[in-house]
């Protein structure tokens, strides 16, 4: 058991890395990334598209695995896993909450919020009732019937939050939770992921919205695959330290301290790859983990 | 779990009815069919059993040609009888009578010619020259009138079937008329009842013209004996009887055994092979429309799995196994073929019932043959729908969810 401070170290990542493609059209998403996480944190990672935020929350939520490194989520190596235990893994400990909500429109909310129950196998009025419950705790008990798209993009997030929430999952991670929602709403969904941490639960949070930092009790900045700036912050208190530490980092970030970064990118005038670009290039060169994409970044180094 | 995706199942299915329903077509083409021919097969076989449980069991059918080898599913085993005619005389039929053991001979003589009364003709009926007792071998009550007797002689009179009284003469019960054949008129003094269905008899009464077999002269054309019936004394000593009569014939005939002696059973065995491999046959094409209709799954499933990427990316990231995911989606094909074979079923029943209604036919649907067709079309369900579903399975989440559908 690794311990620091009072917390049992929840996820442990030593060196992860994760290569997209091979030979010439070679990605580093992650490099070399090294985090530990503690039970009751709620974390906002920062930095701009292609930083590598959403591939790190990616293979934290066991969607995706690294190309090597070593990532321990409660003591246990997940990225050693096979698939189909990594997927029960995630169902019971990982809650996603994503920026387009993802919630299936042929179903009630309800039943929605009971997804991950019955996945479980857990019976169907056991499981409509702790939906039922965790919509209770966000406060739609009266959309409980409704499809979902009858509803705001506020009450759709909110829906979202209580289908994380209803397997009670060791952490929660939520990619640019309001990214999609206007200011009020924004503001009623981090106030229940605010009041979801004070609970007890761990939470990771993705966004570019350096206000909301202020609901975080510590901020990762990333760039270019790598954590530049780590730090604890106090809850409610707005950064300007962050937004200064984001600027500096924008521009400082030409002067190339991050060696190993890949020889492609170095072409490119700014280090932040245009979010279109990075995508087609993930996409269009999906197989990982081959051999050709490790020698490959063997070679980078 | 398997409830939970039948469930899942039932709900993509009922969000896409009109498609589903395109789906399902060719399954509920291929179990309607299936089951409707099948269905007449069986009809028939059990009209034939019942009809043979009827006659007599001391009856020998003497037929022309040699039967073949049974070859099945070949073309001759089919037109074997029809092709060989003419091989049997009316000595031969003379010389069976003389058989020690032989009850009676009945030859059915075929005549052409067209019979006609009051001007108009009858032509597609069958003109078949014969003696007593005809209709008691053939299990062929009269409903009017009576049967020309055995020692009946050459005067001229008709039994006809009721097809020909209700077509030729117009009326039920047309006694005492007399309808003309190359000239010469008989007059009718009987009509036969109704024929049933499936009846052991080769030809169709309802639609013949039953003259005595002394009656007709040289001048009135050749007549061809297409089988000859023979009564024995007792059922045991058939075996013996039949080889007397084989011996008998083979004289005839110049040592060639040229005819075929059947008994009961084996008479039955061809009329009831020809139609099962009828049957066979045509339900075989019928099945094809079950392989028509699972690649019709199976071209839907794979357009639904690149449709709901999304919500494939959704349901994995929120923790569905790949085991799982195949299971929704195999689980969503079974549910289409199977529904469509439930619909099948209905529809067969519905064809039988018409056919019921509007012909003779008795259309039987057996259990097995349900159970058949649905593990045929669950079968269908899973072959189909399992490339389609490993390929949901297979897709890789964060993709999938960035898919925009």
């Amino acid at each position: 058991m690794y311990y620091t401070g009072r917390f049992m170290a929840l996820i442990e990542i030593k060196e992860l890395t994760k290569v997209y493609g091979f030979g010439d059209a070679t990605t580093v998403a992650l490099d070399e990334v090294s985090l530990n996480v503690e039970k009751g944190e709620f974390i906002a990672v920062m930095g701009p598209s292609g930083s590598g935020k959403t591939t790190l929350m990616n293979i934290i939520g066991m969607l995706d695995r690294p190309t090597h490194g070593e990532y321990k989520l409660g003591s246990k190596h997940v990225s050693r896993m096979g698939r189909i235990r990594q997927a029960r893994r995630r169902r019971d400990s990982i809650g996603f909450i994503f920026q387009s909500f993802n919630l299936l429109p042929k179903l009630t909310i309800l039943e929605n919020v009971a997804l991950p129950l019955a996945y479980k196998g857990m019976p169907h009025k056991k499981r409509m009732k702790a939906a039922g419950h965790a919509l209770e705790q966000v406060g739609l008990t009266d959309k409980e019937y409704n499809l979902s798209t009858q509803l705001s993009g506020g009450q759709l997030q909110r829906a979202a939050i209580a289908r994380a929430l209803v397997n009670d999952p060791s952490i929660i991670i939520a990619d640019e939770p309001t990214g999609n929602l206007d200011s009020v709403s924004a503001r009623v969904v981090m106030e229940l992921l605010s009041d979801i941490h004070r609970v007890g639960n761990t939470v990771l949070m993705v966004t570019h919205n350096p206000s909301l930092t202020r609901y975080a009790d510590r901020i990762i900045y990333m760039l270019d695959g790598s954590i530049v700036y780590d730090e604890a912050t106090a809850v409610g208190e707005v950064s300007d330290r962050v937004q200064k530490a984001v600027d500096s980092l924008r521009e400082s970030s030409d002067d190339d301290r991050l060696a190993d970064v890949s020889a492609m990118m170095e072409t490119m005038p700014e280090k932040v790859t245009p979010p279109q670009k990075r995508k087609s290039q993930g996409k269009s060169a999906r197989p990982k983990r081959s051999k050709k994409s490790r020698k490959r970044k063997r070679q980078t180094k | 779990m398997i409830f939970e995706y039948f469930k899942m199942a039932t709900a993509s299915i009922r969000s896409a009815r009109f498609r589903s329903a395109l789906t399902m077509f060719g399954i509920i083409i291929g179990v309607s069919s299936v089951m409707t021919i099948v269905g007449l097969g069986e009809g028939v076989k059990q009209q034939v059993a019942t009809q043979v449980s009827e006659i007599s069991d001391s009856l020998l059918v003497v037929r022309p040609g040699k039967r073949a080898a049974p070859k099945p599913f070949s073309l001759d085993s089919i037109r074997f009888f029809n092709s060989a005619t003419g091989s049997l005389s009316e000595k031969d039929w003379r010389d069976i009578e003389g058989v020690e053991g032989v009850e009676s001979a009945v030859p059915i003589g075929v005549l052409s010619g067209v019979a006609s009364y009051d001007g108009t003709e009858y032509s597609n009926g069958n003109i078949v020259a014969s003696v007593a007792p005809l209709p008691e071998l053939l299990n062929q009550p009269i409903e009017y009138g009576e049967f020309f007797a055995k020692n009946h002689g050459n005067r001229r009179v008709a039994v006809i079937g009721r097809g020909v009284a209700e077509d030729l003469f117009k009326e039920n019960v047309p006694i005492g008329k007399s309808l003309e054949i190359r000239g010469k008129k008989y007059v009718v003094q009987g009509v036969f009842e109704q024929q049933k269905s499936g009846s052991f008899s080769v030809f169709n009464v309802n639609n013949s013209i039953i003259i005595p077999y002394d009656s007709v002269g040289p001048e009135d054309g050749t007549v061809q004996i297409s089988q000859i019936y023979v009564e024995a004394d007792f059922a045991e000593g058939l075996p013996v009887l039949s080889e007397s009569i084989r011996q008998s014939l083979k004289t005839n005939h110049a040592g060639q055994e040229d005819f075929t002696i059947l008994e009961r059973e084996e008479a039955l065995e061809v009329t009831n092979g020809v139609f099962y491999q009828l049957t066979v046959f045509t339900a075989g094409v019928a099945f094809i429309s079950f392989i028509v209709g699972g690649i019709g799954i199976m071209n839907i499933m794979f357009a639904t799995v690149s449709e709901r990427k999304r919500e494939i990316g959704i349901r994995k990231a929120i923790g569905a196994t790949n085991v799982q995911i195949l299971g929704q989606f195999v689980m969503e094909s079974i549910v289409l073929s199977s529904f469509g074979a439930f619909i099948g079923v209905v529809v067969s029943y519905i064809a039988n019932g018409v056919i019921r209604v509007t012909t003779d036919l008795q259309p039987v649907t057996t259990i097995e043959v349900i159970a058949i067709v649905c593990g045929l079309s669950i079968a269908t369900g899973v072959v189909s729908g399992f490339l389609p579903a490993a390929k949901a399975a297979r897709k890789d989440p964060i993709e999938s969810l960035r898919s925009q559908n």
